[in-house]
């Protein structure tokens, strides 16, 4: 203990020989030493060694932190995405093609102003963009290129391209050359565009009446981007402030407890075509539920003694007046015209709901349907997420009555239209993209995705198997 | 040397202690209470200053006799009126300090000059100064300033010290915000960030309550400063906390207040929530700024600890859940655990055994640096504001810049050193100037390299070194007021003595006369008589000084307020 105790610090910049821990060493291993160090060298009586002991800390950690982040951010690509680097030739044997984009991107960075240029041939010549960004890049650069401006994206791979290409380009900024990390902090421009992308965000915010809590997960984790790639500016982080409130304010309009969120889908669905069509599919929709009504009615046995379907359905109509508005800004004559319509299918569906409850309300919300047989998956998703997600019925046996329920619904012909409609459905993601290019319907598509998962009927080509 | 005490300097109730064994000793004020409020007030009698739950009523029944609130008026150089006296913030937290002070050497029985005191952690560097200037007025060698939420934090730590676990301190006390994230490891508390604002606070609650009673009632909004004011204030601290018990309470407002009939009201939970509202949702943008600043998700959180009254309150347990998605717990008593903290940091210092083996590492809650000018476009847009040191850094610390200058042949550069966290420099704090001096001729730029040192107690110093002939300029700017002599402090104690009550002349009596006539001036005025009737006696046997008389109308005096205000202080 005294020898220890009277050791000098190593005078070494290497923050594990400081630390006096193994390379490898894990997180707790280098607290333990860190913890030992500081008690020795206590912040108040030796402010000097604390610093270094400190920093080395830090440098450790960091590591462990950035080595982590940007894991989870390539595994939470979306598999096209993932496969175009993984599928690519390993780097050691670069094709042809690889070796002359990494030429043209060097003539690139050492011809600025020409940068724009080239990296347009380049995406116009159809080279991924995960290249680009993976090769021997000035990434700042690339940021400022247009074709990288948020408001141009339109894909949710690319969205989070964009954001690996933050992170990255701070890292190599930071590791690189930390003079420049500090300007780059201070270059008005790039805070510009980041103020810019974080208003346009703000801006669709305002936009999309309907919000859903997915949608605004998307915009904060396009924030947390921002915060990762850009830390500590005080600038950024006051933008970012002001959007949060007013994330925080739709979501405590959106994330409500109870049937807000299948009203969410409900909504939706019931301005997508045509009165006539929408009828005809619900009509079609009921009778499918209604067939198969004696196997749900024994799940829905347990159900019913628990929560009283007759105040579950007034619920769901209490909700409708105060918070229609709200959520969907709908001219007021078609919401009036909703209500009407709502209050007799409601009446219907009451006497439905008494017997058969959550069917009677799937039944409601399919009969306001729209064309697409897609939409009966929606009705049905809104069952499956009050099923599993509503915290006020936490009732075990829902997920069993929402998937008999999504089972009556998503029968193989229902998917396969879906499918001759859209030619390919891989899987969870390709739907996200298609909802941020179709706006609004993001959360209809993800409930289509949810289901493609969830049922079982379908693996990630597309093709169902039960055909 | 004497032993150090932790002191917590509340916006609306102070606390001190110190920490024996492994628990902490609250020392009560006279009327045996371990909070004591922080308010000032003339005693009209004596012509002296009172400090406490007394002043408190004599403030709420003569508001232009004193002052309370001011440690939200810290660091500025605005004057309050006690009576005839304008007074500064510092002096008058100095006497509040000074006051605990006589209650800890009563209990101890010795000389007690050396302390630990809190400030809120999102206090500036003006704000941090003005508390020492105080403690120090106070007689007080301040060994160490540190932050409320730390405090707390290491009073929740000391006896988890095996644990390792990040939580977050959410502290709302009468005036202030802080949000902190934590991490304890291997018996190390490190403050990872910190966030807040240092203007709101339970006060503001109370004082939208207030204003909401009046709307309700039909009655203008008094003035602040007023007897109506004051009177309503309490009034509505009396409903803040009835409502944190039940759903809905019922509010009597003085004719004094109404300006007319004496009126009753109900008041629900409901309605107060809206009103509260606006005030709940600048919760938000600290919580997760702090987040932010520690770099992690709320899901990392694994604990979360209220600190002060304010937390008491339902609606900011709810939105602090909300926003953490944690349901914060109470460990120990909010108003007592910044105190706690602050005497387990004392002892630290002192190096007790008790907490040998614990070590705290706080950070800086402001960004340092100095203002430059930038080159937009092909304009030089000068003021702008460029963190050295950036906030949540760990202190002490010391971080470098290079700079350069503008124009050829720029022989003299004036740094400005700005405290903040703003882009422009003009909304930070100006904290104070360097000039660099015989920069080489020759073309623009010529770079020098600035840098920042920053202490524990709050000390700055700056350094700027010219790359090409390494000469280096600095400066220090200290604020902890240097050394403070013995002397110094008996003359600081004499000082005060000099203006003040004596606290220990009959306080039972002080504080029975002021809630007497606060309670007074409530009443309607045909309820009136009998109270009055009471006092006089009172007052008649406190001119007598005759012990006998003054039980027995103490005594009686004291069965009518009870009868009157159902023991309810506020």
């Amino acid at each position: 203990m005294a020898s220890d105790g009277d050791k000098p610090l190593p005078d070494t910049d290497d923050p594990f020989v400081l630390l006096g821990v193994a390379r490898d060493a894990d997180d707790k291993a280098v607290k333990q030493a860190y913890a030992k160090l500081i008690r020795r060298f206590r912040p108040d009586r030796a402010p000097s060694e604390f610093q270094r002991i400190h920093a080395a800390f830090e440098q450790i950690r960091e590591q462990g932190e950035a080595h982590h982040s940007r894991f989870v951010l390539r595994a939470s690509m979306p598999p096209e995405a993932r496969d175009a680097s993984d599928d690519g030739p390993p780097p050691a044997e670069p094709t042809v093609e690889h070796i002359s984009i990494a030429e043209r991107l060097r003539e690139a960075w050492t011809n600025p102003e020409r940068a724009a240029v080239i990296i347009d041939e380049l995406l116009d010549a159809g080279a991924p963009l995960e290249l680009l960004v993976e090769g021997e890049t000035d990434r700042f650069l690339l940021l400022r290129h247009p074709r990288f401006s948020w408001t141009r994206l339109r894909k949710l791979s690319d969205l989070r391209t964009l954001l690996a290409v933050w992170e990255m380009a701070w890292d190599d900024a930071l590791i690189h050359d930390p003079q420049r990390a500090h300007a780059l902090l201070d270059d008005e421009q790039l805070r510009l565009d980041a103020a810019d992308h974080i208003r346009v965000a703000d801006s669709a915010l305002r936009r999309i009446g309907a919000l859903s809590w997915r949608r605004l997960a998307a915009i904060e984790s396009l924030f947390d981007g921002y915060r990762r790639a850009i830390p500590n500016n005080h600038y950024i982080d006051q933008l970012i402030d002001s959007v949060h409130i007013e994330i925080e304010a739709a979501r405590s309009v959106v994330d409500l407890d109870g049937p807000i969120r299948w009203l969410t889908p409900l909504l939706i669905a019931a301005r997508i075509g045509s009165e006539e069509e929408r009828r005809s599919h619900a009509q079609a929709l009921l009778a499918m539920l209604a067939n198969n009504v004696e196997g749900v009615l024994v799940e829905l046995h347990h159900l019913q003694r628990r929560a009283s379907l007759t105040s579950l359905f007034e619920l769901f109509y209490d909700y409708l007046p105060a918070r229609y508005f709200r959520l969907d800004a709908l001219p007021k004559p078609a919401f009036e015209h909703l209500t009407r319509r709502l209050h007799r299918i409601g009446k219907r569906a009451y006497g439905w709901a008494l017997r058969a409850g959550v069917i009677a309300v799937g039944a409601v919300v399919a009969y306001l349907a729209g064309p697409l047989p897609a939409i009966g998956l929606v009705a049905a998703g809104g069952v499956y997420l009050l099923a599993t997600e509503d915290r006020r019925y936490r009732i075990d046996v829902r997920p069993r009555v929402a998937r008999a329920i999504v089972r009556c619904a998503v029968t193989p012909e229902v998917v396969a239209r879906w499918i001759s409609i859209n030619g390919k459905l891989s899987g969870r993601l390709w739907a996200f993209d298609l909802a941020i290019r179709n706006d609004a319907t993001l959360y209809t598509l993800a409930m289509i995705a949810a289901f493609a998962t969830h049922v079982g009927g379908l693996d990630d080509t597309g093709e169902p198997d039960e055909v | 040397m004497g032993p150090i005490v932790g002191i917590d300097l509340g916006t609306t109730n102070s606390a001190i202690g110190i920490l024996e064994g492994e628990r902490v000793r609250f020392f009560p004020n006279p009327l045996g209470d371990v909070l004591t409020p922080s308010a000032i007030a003339l005693d009209a009698r004596s012509r002296g200053l009172i400090v406490g739950r007394t002043a408190k009523d004599v403030i709420a029944a003569n508001p232009h006799l004193g002052a309370a609130r001011f440690k939200t008026e810290m660091g500025t150089a605005k004057k309050l009126a006690v009576g005839d006296r304008m007074m500064t913030p510092v002096e008058l937290s100095a006497h509040v300090l000074d006051a605990l002070r006589s209650d800890a050497e009563r209990a101890l029985g010795v000389v007690v000059n050396r302390c630990v005191v809190t400030v809120p952690a999102y206090f500036d560097d003006a704000q941090r100064h003005a508390t020492r200037q105080a403690a120090e007025q106070a007689g007080f060698v301040v060994e160490r300033i540190i932050n409320e939420p730390t405090a707390a934090a290491i009073a929740y730590g000391m006896h988890r010290r095996e644990d390792e676990t990040m939580f977050a301190v959410i502290d709302l006390g009468g005036g202030t915000f802080d949000a902190c994230v934590m991490e304890l490891f291997e018996g190390i508390l490190q403050v990872k960030s910190v966030a807040g604002e240092s203007r709101l606070g339970g006060e503001d609650f109370t004082a939208a309550l207030a204003q909401y009673i009046a709307t309700r009632a039909g009655i203008a909004i008094p003035a602040e400063g007023s007897l109506a004011w004051a009177l309503l204030y309490k009034r509505a601290e009396l409903v803040k906390r009835a409502l944190t018990r039940w759903p809905m309470t019922d509010v009597k407002l003085a004719g004094e207040v109404t300006g007319g009939e004496e009126r009753e009201l109900s008041i629900t939970v409901e309605e107060v929530d809206r009103v509260w509202a606006p005030l709940l949702l600048r919760l938000h943008a600290p919580i997760r700024a702090a987040l932010r600043g520690a770099r992690i998700e709320r899901s990392q959180l694994a604990d979360v600890i209220l600190v002060g009254g304010a937390t008491r309150m339902p609606c900011v347990r709810k939105v602090v859940a909300e926003i953490l998605e944690k349901e914060p717990l109470a460990h120990g008593d909010p108003d007592l655990l910044v105190a706690e903290g602050a005497a387990i940091q004392a002892a630290m210092i002192d190096g007790a055994k008790a907490v040998g083996e614990m070590v705290v590492t706080d950070v800086a809650s402001h960004s340092l640096g100095i203002d430059v000018v930038k080159l937009i476009g092909s304009r030089n847009v000068s003021g702008y504001f460029t963190p050295i040191i950036h906030r949540n850094t760990v202190i002490p610390t010391s971080q470098w810049e290079s700079f350069s200058t503008l124009e050829d042949d720029q022989r003299e550069v004036l740094l400005r050193i700005y405290e903040g966290d703003n882009r422009r420099v003009e909304d930070n704090r100006k904290i104070g100037e360097l000039e660099i001096r015989d920069i080489p001729r020759g073309k623009a730029p010529k770079s020098f390299r600035v840098r920042l040192t920053y202490d524990l107690n709050g000390m700055l110093e700056v350094e700027a070194e010219v790359e090409e002939t390494k000469a280096v300029a600095s400066a220090v700017f200290r604020r902890d007021g240097g050394e403070v002599s013995g002397d110094a402090l008996e003359q600081a104690r004499a000082r005060l003595k000099a203006v003040r009550a004596d606290p220990l002349d009959r306080p039972r009596y002080r504080d029975l006369h002021a809630r007497a006539k606060l309670l007074w001036s409530e009443l309607d005025h045909r309820k009136r008589d009998r109270l009055d009737m009471l006092i006089h006696q009172f007052e008649a046997a406190l001119a007598k000084r005759d012990p006998k008389e003054l039980e027995r109308t103490y005594d009686a005096l004291l069965k009518c307020c009870e009868e009157l205000d159902r023991g309810e202080r506020w």
